[in-house]
């Protein structure tokens, strides 16, 4: 088995720690009757494919991870091994799996539907920040499910009468420039989640905070990072099963949580 | 007969006992055993999903009847409320005397306040007027979680709260159900549909084939305990029990004594 996650060894440790946890007591008992590989991206999506690489040669029997660039890359690597996601943003919309009933392939796991929870988002901050007008979007340009989600953002936020900034960022320093655009013409920003995003949260919160901007996320991590508000399905129920799916098939998390 | 004859020939039969395994009489009463314990099983699964459904129209019930008249913010909080309360509800709404839609909270989707959405002639505005309560057939939520719609009626019987409603609680009672080594258990609809299933890849399954879902839903009672085919072919001591509302079909099923005495022969054999 094996489990590899986008993020740092720091905030990943605890999501796959909650997954050893949930393992343990199903009978699975770490170095005893079950070994587990450890990689760790911290961020760097180039690694990904390199650590596909090695697990197939590992003959590992199955690969968890969380974030739709891991799954493409190991996807990309075999279509033998089982591949299962703890997170994954839109699977349906990114072509991971053909449909969350029926998900195909070697590919299977939860869906954090990101993109229909967008609208919630907006509704939360406009709740939170009345006389809303200006927002900004930041998401990773290059992760497929934070381009998605950043078009729905754009969309509704429209259809509810807001101006947009929207600012795409690739690498860790984008997201300073991308806060110099944002200056004098935005109330709120609204981020997009990716492991990019993740792993500079605290950079984030910190220039969010330096403007005065408050902040809309996904995950509630960002928010023990300063964040200021986050609405989705808690990243450790999704690793340790407790949101279980309907079937082998990606599914909804049970519960929502937001956080502030 | 002289007592040492007696015992020879009890422990005579005790001895070939294990050859005569496929005798009538012992393989019966294990199976009635068998049979009892499967039934109560199914009875348990059966029991714990009314309970839970019950909970749920308890926590919408008490929405509909705190219901302050005229103004919709405070109903939106008192939905609000319920929202956080019972996670297995997603979405509740409020239909006005004319089956508009005027509020809907939802835990996806933006809250619509002074919708205009026209329910008149929707079973859950119509059904619920006229029975005080309407409980929709079972549907899947992006062809992945089992719900229902549960309508109750509110204020004077002529307005109705709505609350779409998670099934996903019932694979959980089902997975915590242990049945033998080999045994099963499965929750169908109306349509044959799999909602929960010990085995958590055959959900959604369409059962609709086997004979034994058939039986439960065109004769609408089959005995509560029968030897049937299983979905693959295998005979099974299949047990039965019903939800009544939403309908909802229950199965515990294990391989016949059978199967069971027949494999460890083999073995010896070997």
């Amino acid at each position: 088995m094996d489990s590899w996650a986008p993020n740092t060894a720091s905030l990943d440790s605890r999501r796959v720690g909650a997954f050893v946890q949930r393992l343990r007591v199903l009978g699975w008992i770490e170095s005893r009757n079950v070994a587990i590989e450890y990689r760790w991206a911290e961020g760097r999506t180039e690694r990904l494919g390199e650590f596909a690489a090695e697990f197939v040669r590992l003959k590992v029997d199955v690969i968890l991870t969380s974030a739709t660039p891991p799954v493409l890359a190991a996807k990309k690597a075999t279509s033998v091994i089982p591949i299962v996601f703890a997170a994954v943003g839109d699977p349906v919309g990114t072509g991971l799996v053909t449909s969350l009933a029926r998900p195909g392939g070697n590919v299977t796991g939860l869906s954090l539907q990101a993109i229909d929870l967008a609208g919630k988002r907006l509704e939360l901050l406009r709740e939170v920040r009345p006389g809303l007008r200006r927002l900004a979007i930041m998401a990773n340009a290059g992760a497929p499910p934070a381009v998605l989600e950043m078009a729905e953002v754009q969309t509704t936020a429209r259809a509810l009468g807001l101006e947009v900034v929207a600012s795409e960022i690739r690498r860790p320093e984008d997201i300073a420039t991308a806060f110099e655009s944002f200056k004098g013409r935005a109330e709120a920003i609204y981020i997009c989640n990716d492991p990019l995003v993740t792993t500079n949260r605290i950079r984030i919160n910190t220039l969010a905070l330096g403007m005065g901007l408050p902040t809309m996320y996904n995950v509630r991590e960002f928010i023990e990072a300063g964040g200021m508000m986050s609405y989705g399905p808690n990243f450790l129920d999704l690793y340790a099963g407790r949101s279980r799916p309907t079937s082998r098939s990606s599914s909804r998390p049970s519960t929502i949580s937001s956080s502030i | 007969m002289k007592r040492r004859e007696f015992f020879a020939l009890v422990g005579g039969a005790l001895l070939i006992w294990p050859l005569a395994a496929s005798a009538q009489s012992s393989d019966d009463r294990v199976r009635i055993l068998h049979g009892r314990i499967l039934h109560m099983q199914a009875e348990a699964i059966a029991e714990k999903v009314d309970h839970f459904i019950k909970e749920v129209e308890g926590h919408v019930g008490w929405a509909a009847g705190s219901v302050s008249a005229g103004s919709l913010a405070p109903r939106r909080l008192d939905f609000l409320r319920l929202l956080r309360q019972v996670p297995a509800i997603t979405e509740v709404s409020y239909i006005d005397t004319n089956g508009r839609e005027q509020i809907k909270t939802s835990q996806f989707a933006m809250d619509k306040l002074a919708g205009e959405t026209d329910f008149s002639q929707d079973p859950k505005f119509t059904q619920a007027h006229a029975n005080k309560r309407y409980v929709s057939p079972v549907y899947f939520r992006k062809e992945s979680e089992p719900y229902i719609t549960l309508a109750i009626a509110a204020g004077r019987g002529d307005t109705v709260i709505v609350a779409e409603v998670s099934l996903k609680a019932i694979q959980g009672i089902v997975a915590e159900t242990r049945v033998g080594d080999h045994g099963v258990a499965f929750v169908v609809d109306t349509r044959g549909r799999v909602i929960a299933h010990s085995d958590i890849s055959m959900v959604q399954r369409d059962f609709s084939d086997l004979a034994l879902v058939q039986a439960a839903h065109i004769a609408g009672s089959i005995p509560a305990v029968q030897t049937v085919q299983d979905i693959n072919g295998r005979q099974v001591l299949a047990a039965y029990a019903i939800v009544a509302r939403p309908t909802l079909s229950v199965f515990v099923e294990r391989p016949t004594l059978r199967v069971f005495v027949e494999l460890p022969v083999e073995e010896a054999v070997k």
